[in-house]
């Protein structure tokens, strides 16, 4: 069953199966790691609970929650 | 022998570190992405070969469509260098290996640069440096910038260079199509990489037939940036399955620690206020007495530079004495001491990776006015110096954006005007100077620059509400890993830079200013200075502000410098009197409030201070970077209104 990364709870993680991001977001997110089959997991979340950080491939970066809601991932065991 | 070489590589990976360790400069780096905005040009000689170095601005891409990427884009397609040095990430190879991909299309001439290599070594990521190599065709070398790591084989390597062979990258059957079509067209010289670069060239498609433009066109929907990225992807993933291993991956202890308290919900934002406190607190603390010392010397330089110059008649003797350099030592006793205590202290916080984090916790309130928490980044270069954050609002992703920071980045007190808060804030409220008493003065402070975050976000709302209507918010920004600043060279190079900003700023701004302004207030035109007759002037509008024509005369002449407006008021309320001593700054305070100077008063200089127009050189800055006199204008009507509307409101209950 998927789900979107904004859903994913803290230290959860997920594999990229649907991106429907618009560029030039797509782009930039893109070179952060978010392409189709890297996995993702939330970090933490800003004071605000917007925006949140993940991290893929050691890398971490922030997405605020209307770009994590176009992200979709399948559980990760 | 002459040769030319350039930086490329993924933002903040190393590249400035790279271009400063080789050619002994100090530009300074940060830990964050979009440090560099423009080429750096270096020299440096390695056996009996001179190189020219180009730090090009850090990019994800050579497709990309932000300033910084086309620069670095452009300069890469240009060819007009020797060699292409990547700076490659070996903590996240899988990144910056798309990049090197890229280039390699482009040019044989590529020497890959491992860097942070310690860093990978510490996280137990395993990278397989021979093979790396061996399926690029071109040299690897591992480099650490901070333990000096690599560089005399790097240098090496850039000496020995002579590769001609161009790798062949396969591409996905899309890219493959494209590429096939469009190189037949090209000169022979013309790579896969740069037909991939024409897909968006405007200027290249005018001159095909018009049966090709079309063909183009149709490509240009066909075939999306993010599939060509995709392609090098693929590629790429081939070559790190054999290169890269990463099971025993562990994170660092202190990423844990520093992350837990800086981007818990609860304790990050009480967390950087308590940092900024801290920081205020120690520039205060430990300036007041060098601040003091140094007055003191230079005052006593006074009386002789009036005995060496003796011989000089006393109608020029005195205007350079008590004009030119008193205003010179006031400015750098005042200035000097601050600045080489706050930028140090504050390069280090920067190096060490926490400006995106302060981003990252600002976004949604920034978010609400319509911009995003990178417009916090270029308000911290702000307060360093404000014509910095104007051109630092380049790392906005739209125009929109960049339009809205660069117009409230005067909100943030500069470099120029921060001393004079602080040596209000210490004349009329908090007149202790021991340790409490720098407590509270630091909180005072820390409450300034608070009202000018608050006032920044209001009118960052108001500019948004009237000018843009449209809406593309972008915030995607990477938190970089904490890295161990190296101490003594940040602190170093901050001495050096500011150390040299003020004294140079004092020496071509104050002390000639010193001179005209000496000459107004001595200069009699109806039994009046010619100061005095301005004042007069102005005496009535300050009025219904809270303030009176010196000080308004004192932010008009400011213009030129910021740093300058207290002289003037100083110059002006003792321009009846110049025999008038100051004999610390303490007495200074008697000065202005034997002219009237009350509590209100400082409050609304300060208010003043930190809402009026931005000084000369910022004033160019952002003619220069929005390339409009309507922008410009506005960045000068909209603090003033602000501030004289606040002063305005205070005056009213009285």
């Amino acid at each position: 069953m998927l789900k979107t990364v904004a859903d994913l709870s803290l230290s959860e993680s997920g594999i990229i199966k649907e991106i429907h991001l618009e560029e030039p977001k797509y782009f930039k997110a893109f070179h952060l790691g978010v392409q189709k089959g890297n996995k993702i997991t939330c970090l933490f979340k800003s004071p605000f609970k917007d925006p949140i950080a993940y991290k893929i491939n050691g890398c971490v970066f922030t997405l605020r929650k209307i770009d994590a809601e176009k992200i979709w991932v399948s559980a990760y065991e | 022998m002459n040769k030319k070489v350039c930086l490329i590589g993924n933002p903040n990976v190393g590249k400035s570190s790279l271009f400063n360790i080789l050619t002994h400069k100090h530009q300074h780096t940060g830990n964050w992405t979009g440090k560099t905005v423009e080429n750096e040009i270096g020299y440096f000689d390695y056996k009996n070969i001179s190189w020219q170095i180009i730090d090009l601005p850090g990019t994800y891409s050579l497709i990309g469509e932000s300033e910084e990427e086309k620069i670095a884009s452009k300069f890469i397609t240009e060819k007009n260098y020797d060699v292409a040095l990547v700076v490659a990430d070996a903590t996240n190879l899988e990144r910056s290996l798309t990049l090197i991909l890229e280039v390699l299309d482009i040019t044989p001439h590529v020497i890959v640069a491992l860097n942070l290599m310690d860093e990978a070594k510490k996280r137990n990521i395993k990278i397989n440096v021979k093979k790396l190599s061996e399926s690029l065709f071109v040299p690897v070398i591992t480099t650490s910038m901070k333990e000096n790591i690599g560089l005399e084989e790097l240098c090496d390597a850039l000496n020995a260079e002579k590769n001609t062979k161009q790798k062949k990258i396969t591409h996905s059957k899309k890219v493959q199509n494209y590429i096939n079509w469009l190189q037949p067209k090209l000169s022979k010289k013309e790579s896969p990489g740069e037909a991939l670069q024409k897909l968006n060239n405007v200027n290249f498609q005018n001159k095909l037939s018009s049966k090709d433009q079309k063909i183009m066109n149709f490509y240009r929907h066909y075939l999306t940036r993010i599939e060509i990225m995709e392609s090098y992807q693929a590629y790429g993933k081939k070559i790190l399955k054999e290169v890269v291993n990463r099971d025993g991956e562990i994170e660092k202890k202190e990423d844990k620690i520093w992350n837990f308290l800086l981007t818990n919900p609860k304790t990050s934002l009480p967390c950087f206020l308590i940092l900024f406190f801290f920081l205020l607190f120690l520039t205060i603390y430990l300036s007041n007495i060098p601040s003091d010392w140094l007055f003191r010397f230079f005052q006593s330089g006074e009386s002789i530079l009036f005995q060496i110059f003796s011989f000089l008649p006393k109608s020029i003797l005195e205007p350079l004495i008590y004009g030119g350099y008193r205003t010179l030592y006031w400015v750098v006793s005042v200035m000097l001491p601050p600045m080489m205590i706050f930028f140090p202290l504050f390069s280090l916080l920067e190096d060490y990776g926490l400006l995106p984090r302060i981003a990252f916790n600002l976004d949604k309130p920034f978010q609400a006015c319509g911009s995003c928490g990178k417009q916090s980044l270029t308000m911290c270069m702000g307060l360093g110096c404000n014509a910095v954050g104007v051109t630092g609002a380049r790392i906005m992703e739209n125009k929109k954006m960049r339009i809205l920071s660069i117009l409230t980045n005067v909100f943030m007190p500069c470099n120029g005007r921060f001393p004079a808060l602080i040596a209000m804030i210490s004349m009329f409220f908090i007149q202790d100077k021991s340790l409490i008493g720098s407590i509270l003065a630091a909180f005072f402070l820390l409450l300034m620059i608070l009202f000018g975050i608050l006032i920044t976000f209001l009118a960052t709302k108001l500019l948004n509400y009237f000018l843009f209507k449209q809406d593309n918010p972008i915030f995607i920004i990477e938190l970089p890993s904490f890295r161990k600043p190296k101490v003594w060279q940040t602190i170093k190079n901050a001495w050096k830079e500011k150390a040299f900003h003020v004294l140079k700023r004092a020496m071509i701004i104050s002390l000639p200013a010193g001179l005209i302004i000496y000459f107004l207030s001595n200069m009699q035109i109806n039994g009046m200075s010619i100061f005095q007759n301005l004042v007069e002037l102005l005496n009535p509008i300050g009025f219904f502000f809270g303030v009176d024509g010196v000080i308004l005369l004192a932010f008009l002449l400011g213009i030129p410098a910021n740093e300058i407006v207290i002289p003037i008021l100083l110059l002006g309320y003792t321009s009846s009197n110049m025999l008038v001593e100051y004999e610390s700054l303490e007495s200074l305070k008697n000065i202005l409030v034997s002219h009237g100077w009350t509590i209100l008063t400082a409050i609304n200089f300060m208010i003043l201070s930190i809402c009026h127009f931005p000084c000369a050189t910022t004033i160019l800055t952002i003619k220069k970077e929005t390339k409009s006199w309507f922008y410009t204008f506005l960045a000068i009507i909209l603090p003033t209104i602000i501030g004289l509307f606040l002063c305005f409101l205070l005056n009213i209950f009285r």
